[in-house]
């Protein structure tokens, strides 16, 4: 009779032993995957930071001019251009979805406004063919958006 | 058990003593049964124990000579894996843009006595060696290597191209040490504004010394005010009007009125802080000196006439004049050995705000002679004038004011002193004490870290909001019909005053060479920010008629500056003619009068 309560607690034990052991292992095994993600942490935050840096020293304002001097010919925005800040200037309406494209809701689709270069020269018909919101005569009320392409155009016009 | 009770009996025995049995006690039935079960027990215990100990033999073997990287894992699991705190911390503008860091930079140094130990020929090793660092002295290399010391420096400062080509030489005792080198990704944008550090990380100049407890302390990144946009436009109009009118320098800074925050700060010649100029001063050559120089904060100048804004400010603050007082500008003053007179002398009775617009010399000497040396002294005490200003740089980077001692401020320094000459002040002085003109009447201390959004600015009033009123519409004058026509800006109500002084030489004032500044705020109606630029010894061209003065070279920069730094602070243009604006800036005693131009 005392030999089959023996053996059960011995199995009892070895088996806590076993599985003591099986977790034990397991949690090793968590905290060193846990280690080596925060050294992967580490070190990408290193790269990240030391891409900081080099992305800085590349937009240096100085560079950045000179690109836009040889390539791209922007101008700084001119008052008459931003009468009422830059966020009341309206972006140009969004070209009309082709047939077929299935509307995306919640996307709002914006075009970027053109600089008043010579790239504006050919930028402008091709807004003119798109259903553009209709632009506010010159002597509209200051207090309303004014398109930026009839702003452009004014500044063009008085230039 | 019988035996036992024998013994027992024996009286000569000592009680403490108890012999063992004599003879074997032979087990039999229960005692043998319960005698087996023990056997039993005691052989699966010893073999659990002989299954351990096999089980931590097979471990051992398995740790020590079976080990792979796999176990490395194990090692640094007691360790808390946390990225090494930097050196230094950063510095970032207010928009984040990183202004100074330090990179991973190892120092390369040899330990002699290992390469020669290893029989490494030290006239090849050197020549490798500067094949790969072309700016090392090939003979100071050679000379290292051969020294049999067991440490020498041969570079403080690897690039990672560099560490990859010494290492693929693999010379023995050539060795790499850790180390992070400072730097400025924006080069010489913010070189006075930052400063730099030596070799060792300790900050040299600029905030990189000022700040340099809190850099190398907290680990968090030092947010400056500075704005790297504005600070680059403001360098950039500089330069030009450098280049334009052949000056030997230029200085220019932008401050918010309301917090004291400085957006931008240049003084030009200016250096890159990651090669700085040598400051021994045996190798340290003039333009050395020149360019290490930051004339907003150690520069002392007589400013000249931009000074008639305190003097106008003092007088009306103190009731000695109201913007209809009138003063004597006919004729010259002659006081001792000086004779004042004005540049664009209209050779009559003038107004307080014709004397503002017109620049009179003989008309801010009379008014500060109505207030007398006591009132002068005492309100530009009261504005900080007469001490160095309290900023984030190291006070030996912040010039202390040069005035007369009370005992010896007499009339004619209380005169001089009116239109700027007398008194030299730091461009610093100049702007922190400007704003408070006309926010409304409050000083703020300067400050170069970004004031949170909401905080509370220290401030002390020093006159009234009514006189800052008037300065407001004095500025504004000047600019629409005074000194400074070309530093309007369309649609940002710009005021300021113009100031051209002569430099004081040794002693004597030369008449050709000049230091032209101007003092401008925007917009006038609701003023933000207020700029200073000055240009050192500008030399009038064809486009300026021959002119060097304030509002032929610095007025019009102004209003470039204006123009294209609005639109990245946020202020918006507005319609100048609009009559909120014009009745906001108008002088009640000019209604309806038409000024002379000049």
């Amino acid at each position: 009779m005392k030999w089959p309560g023996g053996a059960f607690w011995i199995a009892v034990a070895f088996a806590a032993g076993v599985g003591n052991y099986a977790v034990k292992q397991m949690v090793q095994g968590l905290d060193d995957d846990l280690t080596n993600v925060r050294k992967k942490i580490v070190a990408e935050q290193k790269q990240i930071h030391d891409l900081t840096a080099e992305w800085t020293y590349l937009n240096q304002p100085e560079l950045l001019a000179d690109l836009n001097r040889r390539y791209l010919g922007l101008v700084p925005i001119a008052p008459k251009q931003e009468r009422g800040g830059i966020d009341e200037i309206a972006m140009r309406a969004a070209p009309p979805i082709p047939p077929g494209v299935p509307e995306m809701p919640g996307v709002v689709t914006v075009s970027m406004p053109t600089p008043p270069t010579k790239l504006a020269a050919t930028a402008v018909p091709a807004s003119t063919s798109a259903p553009a919101a209709p632009a506010p005569p010159q002597t509209a009320d200051k207090t309303k958006p004014i398109s930026l392409d009839t702003l452009f155009e004014q500044a063009a016009g008085s230039r | 058990m019988l035996s036992a009770q024998r013994l027992d009996d024996n009286p000569c025995r000592p009680r403490h003593f108890k012999p063992p049995p004599c003879a074997p006690v032979i087990a039999d039935g229960a005692a043998a049964e319960f005698l087996d079960t023990t056997r039993t027990r005691l052989l699966l215990a010893a073999s659990l124990f002989a299954l351990i100990f096999i089980v931590v033999a097979g471990r051992l073997i398995d740790v020590v000579a079976m080990a792979d990287g796999a176990n490395d894992t194990r090692v640094a699991r007691s360790h808390l894996v946390v990225p090494p705190p930097p050196v230094r911390a950063d510095i970032v503008d207010r928009n984040g843009t990183l202004l100074a860091t330090n990179l991973d930079s190892p120092a390369l140094y040899v330990d002699s006595k290992t390469m020669l130990q290893a029989g490494e020929d030290p006239e090849a090793a050197a020549r490798a060696i500067t094949a790969a660092l072309p700016d090392l002295s090939p003979a100071d290399i050679r000379a290292k290597l051969a020294s049999g010391k067991s440490f020498a420096y041969l570079t403080r400062s690897l690039t990672p191209r560099q560490e990859y080509a010494i290492n693929n030489l693999g010379i023995p005792g050539v060795e790499f040490e850790r180390g992070e080198k400072r730097r400025y990704p924006l080069g010489d944008l913010v070189a006075h504004v930052v400063g730099y550090c030596s070799v060792d990380n300790i900050g040299q100049a600029g905030l990189e010394r000022g700040l340099n407890p809190a850099i190398k302390g907290s680990g968090k990144p030092v947010t400056l005010a500075l704005d790297a946009r504005v600070q680059f436009v403001l360098k950039d109009e500089l330069q030009q009007v450098i280049t334009q009118f052949n000056a030997k320098g230029a200085a220019g800074i932008i401050m918010n009125v309301h917090t004291g925050e400085i957006v931008a700060m240049a003084s030009l010649p200016d250096f890159d802080p990651n090669h700085p100029p040598t400051t021994d001063p045996k190798r340290e050559t003039a333009d050395d000196k020149d360019r290490i120089f930051n004339k907003i904060t150690s520069g002392e100048y007589e400013l000249g006439s931009v000074f008639k804004i305190f003097n106008t400010a003092m007088a009306l603050d103190n009731n000695v004049a109201t913007m209809t007082s009138t003063f004597d500008a006919r004729n010259p003053i002659t006081i001792g050995r000086f004779t004042i007179e004005d540049y664009h002398g209209k050779h009559r009775i003038l107004s307080v705000p014709e004397i503002f617009a017109y620049s009179s010399n003989i008309g801010s000497a009379r008014m500060a002679v109505a207030a007398g040396a006591q009132r002068q002294r005492d309100f530009l005490g009261k504005l900080g004038l007469l001490e160095p200003v309290p900023i984030e740089f190291d006070k030996v980077e912040v010039a202390r004011p040069h005035f007369p001692a009370p005992s010896a401020w007499r009339e004619v320094n209380v005169m001089t002193i009116a239109f700027g000459h007398g008194i030299a002040v730091t461009p610093l002085h100049m702007i922190t004490a400007t704003a408070a003109m006309i926010n409304g009447g409050i000083l703020h201390p300067p400050t170069m870290l970004r004031v949170p959004d909401g905080a509370k600015v220290p401030g002390v009033r020093v006159i009234s909001a009514k006189t800052s009123d008037q300065l407001r519409k004095l500025m504004r004058l000047v600019v629409e019909f005074g000194t400074a026509k070309l530093a309007a800006a369309p649609g940002y109500v710009v005021g300021g005053k113009t100031g051209t002084a002569e430099k004081n030489v040794g002693g004597h004032y030369e008449e050709k060479r000049l230091l032209s500044s101007f003092i401008g705020a925007f917009p006038m109606n609701d003023p933000q920010y207020v700029i200073l630029t000055l240009v050192d010894e500008p030399h009038g061209n064809k486009e300026s008629h021959g002119y060097a003065t304030a509002g032929w070279t610095v007025a019009p920069a102004t209003s470039r500056i204006i123009q294209r730094i609005a639109p990245l602070l946020g202020v918006a243009p507005v319609d100048e003619k609009s009559p909120t604006i014009v009745n906001a800036l108008q002088i009640e005693s000019l209604a309806g009068k038409k000024l002379e131009y000049n």
